[in-house]
């Protein structure tokens, strides 16, 4: 893939993963072939901010894990009143960065 | 998840949970309310689908597993995770095994089924519908 289209895909996706990973994700980019990167473009990505809202406003029945894909931390939060309301609000800080990585293992996958 | 991430996580919330029990175990046997920590009963005053978890695993404790069933039927699950949960975890990092961890990765995956996570919810909602309605005093 030409380093424009990388440029192009890390300015318009910046904000779906963590910053750290963003060279590494323009690397493994410019290695793929032109072929992926029209599936590299339709991906859809889960927003962090909106989960961090979905998790103020439902983490405590773990609906955000839910949300995820950890299904299991997802009963085991709300089996117990979102962690006695600790886990909930810990949640909250831990839950854009978990979404984040989510983001970018969606993404290493499909380059795969 | 990683398998280090989840024994950690799970060891630790395992051994909260029967901390948090024994300490409700002796405020209820003392006839005194156990702090409420539910954040959805204190904004909205209704209780949520896992409020009275404690005192229906301080039922199962006594023995008295109709009240247990009444007070939350969701006890009962609850009892069994934070019973095996931590002890399962601790026998796979002595014999070095991951049984555990292959057996959350199955459940995720079986959970992940849509007609089996409809069931969940749908459970998880008549459980709530029986809080609320043992609230309000309609039970």
């Amino acid at each position: 893939m030409d380093a424009q289209k990388a440029d192009m895909f890390i300015m318009t996706h910046a904000k779906f993963f963590e910053p750290h990973l963003l060279p590494a994700i323009r690397e493994k980019l410019l290695q793929t072939d032109d072929s992926k990167w029209m599936m590299v473009q339709s991906i859809t990505y889960r927003e962090p901010i909106l989960m961090l809202i979905i998790s103020i406003l439902g983490g405590h029945f773990g609906i955000d894990r839910f949300i995820i894909g950890d299904m299991g931390l997802g009963v085991a939060k709300l089996l117990t009143c979102g962690g006695l309301g600790v886990w909930t609000i810990v949640d909250w800080f831990l839950i854009m960065g978990r979404t984040k990585e989510d983001n970018f293992e969606k993404l290493r996958l499909n380059l795969a | 998840m990683t398998r280090k991430n989840l024994y950690f996580l799970a060891l630790f919330l395992g051994l909260a949970g029967q901390i948090w029990i024994v300490y409700s175990y002796i405020k209820l046997g003392k006839q005194e309310e156990a702090f409420n920590t539910c954040i959805f009963n204190r904004v909205t005053g209704l209780p949520c689908p896992s409020c009275g978890t404690v005192h229906s695993i301080v039922s199962i404790l006594h023995g008295e597993f109709r009240k247990a069933l009444n007070e939350n039927p969701l006890g009962f699950a609850s009892f069994l995770m934070v019973a095996v949960i931590p002890y399962w975890i601790l026998a796979d990092l002595v014999f070095r095994k991951d049984s555990f961890y292959r057996f959350y990765s199955s459940f995720e995956k079986f959970l992940k089924n849509k007609w089996v996570f409809s069931c969940f919810l749908f459970l998880i909602f008549v459980v709530w519908l029986h809080n609320i309605g043992q609230f309000l005093h309609w039970i």
